[in-house]
């Protein structure tokens, strides 16, 4: 980033030098140089169009001259002599773009649901057809005259003037280009550029957020297309003569080449690459056949070194200028303007969101003010009627979702027998619930228990198998999910998913997209109704962010990506709130919080509640389930198991059961394990006792010192701080438990010790050498195997060949042959079924396949990641077991678990993580009496 | 009418000759887009030097419209010339071009790959003076060697086309699915980091498997030289163009149903010419791409992909 600050070219010099070249005619009248600054005026339309496409909506298209030549030839063949047509200008040019833009149409809509790379081969493909067509429909009837191009094309007769001196045609090619320069940057600026933009950074959340994905995708398409034929009118017209090769594949990359050299979305870059990639070539004429080659090395050493281009987009620019902008309203016509307008949105937007900001602002206030007062909040469930002087202004957002869902007494929500399978594997079996308006409902539930997938099916991102899903009245069984938006079903990501590179105001002016679409002729006409319209947005936007902290909205031209973990969070709850829904589900909205930011969180969601808002939230954390929560929906393996208060459901045995695993037969397990007596019904371990599987350990055994040390390891996903300073030791021959809730920093840590996360500071030594730094395939080598989340086995692939895979260091093919024999004997299941492909097995047969593989390498650690997740109880136990045999066996083991009771059946000792950070450790006999464990998870 | 069926039989065996090429382009093509999920823009380019490197070294052994050496040797050293500079510039495309951009965005790989198809492209075309070369292919393999039936004529050069390259095909297909670097390179492209995670140098794989396509794609370029007898800088597009469509017939991925995609199109190709002009048989592939592509794009063997939330 520094890099890119050091030569920065000033934006100025960039604009004066374009300027320069649009008033050229008034400096000479070289015929030369004038054909240079026309191709410049052409280029930068190209350019622009390009932009739109490849730069503001990442769509790759790869036919782009394509649409550029349509353009071209229908303005040729309509004012040429080839058919004996001489329209004006207009007329011609008008049908030239019209006609790119429907080819655009056609192309775009059938491939909608191609993404990147394909839809990038059907452009490529449309390209060369439409490329072999202009060549070649010079027979049976002589349409484009082949390869010899139509010539003699008419100069542009607009209004009865005839453009025919150069000069004329210079003038108008610039003063198109001028029109065009304005108006792709106020559209871009309007709220379809910043759909564009959604869509580019991520569909899925986009559509969450009103966007019609497919929708905007095509406008990018047909206004790229529109432009690029506009372009090819002017190039006919002003070149008066136009052949197929103008065209080609050639012609794309070097618009490409000007887009992503300059800077994409940057129209400073835009010209840059323009005005480089034009004159350039003109100084090197007499190297012109290396053109080409120097493009192609430019390109490579482009995407290396600058992948952001010369002048890369300036994230805050828009944001500054919205800022200017309202400073100036607010000198000249007042805030006050607003407040006594009666415009619809005034009430719908500017007044809105004040009261609750006054609430939040100072959360002991906001308790007294619920009551009733000057800002005149209601109680949720209190139907609001027609309440609203021109006094006391309602608190819009309480009003909004509490007058319409009291109007009727509709359920706002009801899932009646959903269940949706993938693949063959249910995530979620016949669940039924229903939510009344205003109500907040937790939904909790170990991993794997589908809550997520709930989520996605009311939002409409996954489609259910069977069932239905009644939101707000509506049935919105397989809706798209921007129509289940526009209800006002709004919905925040597990994994944060805000639009990284747009700046943290641009994110949440998305989510008021629903508000301000539509708004594109006035944005490029740059009306006052527009402007008012647009301030009025950044208004609402200010307030949702201020809503989720004060902090937020002092950092608002930052990009996204630049945030903190829970800042980003927070941006994204006030995305959601921008939209106004009537419906929020938010998905774990506190993970990787500290217990201050969740506790605010936490207060957010009463003062929704408090405006009527409903509220469906996932939740680890019991402490912001029970603060926060009316009802509590528990689900495991996709059934739901329990329903009720957040007191009665954390008393339900079944609950703690499903939460903590089941530990019916912990204390045999242990005995077991000491005694070493084997009697496991799933490992064959009596046969193979005694290091048939793996080699002794006798090598480790003495050495003492321990196998694995972990001392003061910080480690952090970009700004996501996950390990903060841990210390353990693992000793050879140890089965050692990590406990821990999700987001705890359990999986980090194993990928830490793997090299996949690299640490910022402290030390991981294995048998005594430093190994942070090193690659995950190193560490592997070195003996450290992993039983990674999720099994990871490789699904295409068969039982065997998985197995071998685990033993790809083993040079000996022998051993790797014996290792494979004692690895099924070990679990006779996958022996049934060794060239069955793993993708088939069974979760549990899996995560023995994952074992096993594991093993083969016979490693001196081995480290598994949440073995029992995801299994049915039976095979959780029979999975534990297994591991207490392979430790039994003098295997050393890192047990990561969230299931407590399964893992400390089988542990020697355990260290519990609770934010990155140890909490508390010890033999694990000690933690099984107090209750160190159920305060660490339930509380 | 009866002109299309006269001509069905011997368009039958061009389309599978033509086909088998196709196919051994497209198994190259998908064991690298199986990897890294990258459009190997690069991939005709190199097939298109593969066929000038089979000239140049057919020229050495040509004098005065003799061949100075034992036909069969000839074969087989424009072979191995073509795979030795083939798989040492895929190897080189590799490291230099693609891994530096391998974490970076869909817009930045494909940007790069055109920068390296346009660099290849280009010195080609310097070094050949932008001219096409001939395939002397009749003084290797002489065109009476040749089988007549049903009115069509199976020449030796088709038939060692098509045996060499299906050959070729099988011994892959054994190779990608019974060795260790085989299971290495379907592991990799299943699950990276569970590869790493078995002590696989995946860099290592993804450089092997860029060696092994390019010098399939090299053995593919000479073919096609002694089909066309013809070839020149600018036919790394089209085929690059060829491969993909023939990969994507099949599966992006899948290796076996890239060969067969391989040998649909080519008898596509070979039997459109029967309803259309020649001009136009790349209209036909396109046609057969975009249709693919947006009827089925997982492909006719492929599964779809669906996106985790």
């Amino acid at each position: 980033m520094n890099r890119s600050k050091r030569f920065r070219i000033p934006p100025w010099i960039i604009y004066a030098g374009v300027a320069v070249l649009a008033l050229l005619p008034l400096v000479t009248g070289n015929f030369y140089y004038m054909r240079l600054g026309g191709s410049v005026a052409l280029y930068l339309i190209l350019a622009l169009g390009l932009n739109i496409v490849a730069g503001e909506a990442g769509l790759l298209d790869l036919g782009y001259a394509a649409f550029y030549g349509i353009g071209a030839y229908t303005y040729a063949l309509l004012a040429s002599p080839q058919f004996g047509l001489h329209w004006p200008f207009l007329p011609a040019a008008i049908c030239g773009i019209s006609l790119s833009a429907l080819a655009a149409l056609l192309v775009s809509i059938p491939t909608l649901h191609l993404k990147g790379d394909y839809l990038a081969m059907v452009t490529l493909g449309f390209g060369q057809i439409v490329r072999i067509l202009m060549n070649n429909l010079d027979r049976p009837i002589n349409i484009t005259n082949g390869p010899n191009g139509i010539v003699a094309i008419d100069p542009p007769r607009i209004l009865g003037v005839t453009f025919d001196s150069l000069e004329m045609s210079y003038a108008l090619l610039w003063i198109v280009a001028a029109i065009v320069v304005v108006i792709v940057s106020r559209v871009v600026r309007s709220s379809v550029g910043r759909a564009w933009s959604a869509i580019r950074e991520d569909p899925v959340a986009a559509s969450c957020m009103g966007v019609d994905v497919a929708k905007y995708r095509v406008s990018a398409f047909v206004w790229g297309a529109a432009l690029a034929g506009l372009a090819g009118v002017l190039f006919a017209s002003w070149q008066r003569a136009i052949f197929p090769q103008n065209f080609t594949m050639q012609e794309t990359i070097t618009v490409y080449c000007m887009v992503v050299l300059g800077g994409l979305r940057s129209l400073p870059g835009l010209m840059l690459g323009v005005l480089g990639l034009v004159v350039i070539p003109e100084l090197l004429r007499a190297y012109s056949i290396y053109r080409m080659l120097i493009y192609g090395f430019a390109l490579v050493l482009l995407a290396i070194y600058r992948p952001q281009g010369l002048i890369p987009q300036e994230a805050l620019a828009v944001a500054a200028t919205i800022r200017n902008k309202l400073r100036r309203s607010d000198g000249s016509e007042t805030a006050g303007r607003y407040r006594s307008s009666t415009s619809k949105l005034h009430d719908e937007a500017t007044e809105r969101i004040r009261p609750v900001i006054i609430d939040t602002a100072d959360p002991e206030r906001n308790v007294n003010l619920t009551g009733g007062s000057d800002t005149g909040p209601r109680a949720s469930t209190a139907p609001a009627g027609g309440e609203g002087g021109s006094g006391e202004e309602p608190a819009e957002i309480g009003e909004s979702a509490g007058t319409r869902q009291v109007a009727g007494s509709l359920n706002a929500m009801e899932i009646i027998d959903v269940t949706c399978s993938f693949d063959g594997l249910t995530a979620l079996s016949d669940i039924s619930f229903s939510v009344k308006p205003g109500e907040v409902i937790g939904i909790i539930g170990p991993n794997g228990a589908g809550k997520t997938t709930l989520f996605n099916l009311i939002t409409g991102i996954v489609k259910p198998t069977s069932g239905r899903i009644i939101v707000l009245g509506n049935d919105v069984t397989g809706m798209p999910p921007h129509r289940i938006a526009e209800l006002g079903v709004v919905r925040t990501f597990q994994n944060i998913r805000l639009f990284e590179n747009q700046s943290v105001l641009e994110n949440v002016l998305v989510g008021c997209h629903l508000k301000l679409r539509g708004d594109v002729a006035s944005a490029v006409l740059g009306t006052k109704e527009y402007k008012r319209r647009y301030a009025v947005g950044v208004e609402r936007a200010r307030e949702a962010l201020e809503f989720f902290g004060k902090d937020l909205a002092s950092r608002e031209s930052e990009p996204a990506r630049d945030l903190s973990y829970p800042e980003r969070r927070r941006v994204e709850l006030a995305r959601g709130l921008a939209l106004t829904p009537r419906i929020l589900l938010l998905d774990e909205p506190t993970a990787g919080m500290t217990p201050e930011e969740a506790e605010e969180v936490v207060r957010g969601i009463c003062v929704l509640r408090e405006h009527g808002y409903t509220v469906l939230v996932i939740e680890h954390r019991m402490d912001v389930i029970a603060g926060a929560c009316d009802r509590v929906i528990v689900l495991d393996h996709g059934e739901k198991i329990a329903e009720g208060t957040p007191r009665e459901v954390v008393a339900n045995p079944e609950v703690i059961q499903a939460y903590l695993g089941t530990g019916g037969k912990q204390e045999d397990a242990k005995d077991a394990k000491d005694s070493g007596d084997s009697r496991s019904s799933l490992c064959c371990s009596s046969r193979a006792e005694g290091g048939r599987c793996f080699s002794e350990r006798d090598d480790l055994l003495p050495d003492a010192g321990p196998i694995l040390e972990l001392k003061d390891v910080h480690s952090s996903y970009g700004s996501v701080k996950v390990l903060q300073g841990v210390n353990a030791e693992i000793n050879p021959g140890e089965l050692v438990v990590f406990l821990g809730s999700n987001a705890s920093g359990k999986t980090t840590m194993l990928k830490t010790i793997l090299g996949r996360v690299s640490t910022v500071s402290g030390e991981i030594r294995f048998m005594g050498k430093r190994i942070d730094g090193m690659p995950a395939s190193e560490i592997a080598r070195a003996g450290i195997a992993i039983v990674p989340e999720g099994r990871r086995i490789f699904p295409q692939l068969t039982v065997l060949e998985n197995l071998e895979l685990g033993g790809y260091m083993l040079r000996d093919r022998r051993l790797a042959a014996e290792r494979i024999d004692s690895a099924l004997e070990l679990f006779p299941r996958l022996a049934e079924r060794r060239n069955q492909v793993a993708g088939t097995l069974s979760g549990g047969e899996q995560q023995m396949l994952a074992i096993s593989r594991a093993l083969m390498a016979d490693p001196k650690l081995i480290l598994m990641d949440e073995p029992s997740m995801g299994l049915a109880p039976v095979l959780v136990d029979r999975v534990m077991e297994a591991i207490a045999d392979i430790n039994r066996r003098g295997m050393t083991v890192l047990l990561v678990e969230q299931n407590a009771r399964a893992a400390l059946g089988v542990a020697d000792r355990v260290y519990i993580l609770r934010s990155g950070r140890v909490v508390a450790q010890g033999p694990a006999s000690d933690l099984i009496e107090g209750n160190t464990i159920a305060k660490a998870y339930l509380e | 009418m009866h002109g299309i069926f006269a001509q069905l039989p011997q368009q039958l065996i061009n389309g599978l000759t033509l086909g088998s090429v196709y196919a051994l382009l497209a198994l190259g093509y998908s064991i690298v887009y199986g990897i890294l999920r990258m459009l190997n823009f690069a991939h005709g380019d190199i097939f298109m030097v593969g066929s000038l490197i089979g000239w140049a070294v057919l020229q050495l052994f040509i004098n005065g419209g003799a061949v100075l050496a034992s036909p069969s040797l000839v074969l087989l050293l424009m072979v191995c010339g073509a795979v030795v500079v083939t798989s040492l510039l895929g190897g080189a495309i590799e490291r230099f071009a693609y891994r530096p951009v391998q974490e970076g965005s869909r817009l930045t790989t494909l940007i790069s790959a055109l920068g390296a198809s346009i660099v290849l492209q280009n010195i080609a075309m310097l070094m050949t003076q932008g001219r096409a070369k001939a395939y002397q292919t009749e003084l290797i393999i002489p065109h009476d060697w040749a089988i007549s039936a049903f009115g069509a004529t199976v020449s030796a050069t088709r038939l060692i086309i098509f045996c060499v390259s299906i050959g070729l095909m099988l011994a892959m297909d054994y190779a990608i699915n019974h060795t260790m670097l085989g299971k290495a390179m379907r592991a990799t492209s299943q699950d990276r980091e569970a590869a790493e995670y078995m002590g696989i140098r995946t860099q290592q794989v993804i450089m092997a498997a860029f060696i092994i396509g390019s010098g399939l794609a090299g053995i593919a370029g000479v073919m096609i030289g002694l089909y066309y007898t013809q070839v020149d800088f600018m036919i790394g597009f089209s085929a690059g163009m060829k491969a993909f469509t023939a990969a994507v017939l099949g599966g992006i991925g899948n290796v076996r149903g890239a060969m067969a995609g391989g040998l649909v199109l080519g008898l596509a190709e070979s039997l459109g010419v029967l309803f259309l002009a020649p001009v136009y048989k790349d209209v036909i592939v396109f046609s057969v791409l975009i249709a693919v592509l947006i009827l089925r794009p997982q492909g006719i063997l492929g599964k779809p992909v669906e996106e985790k939330v």
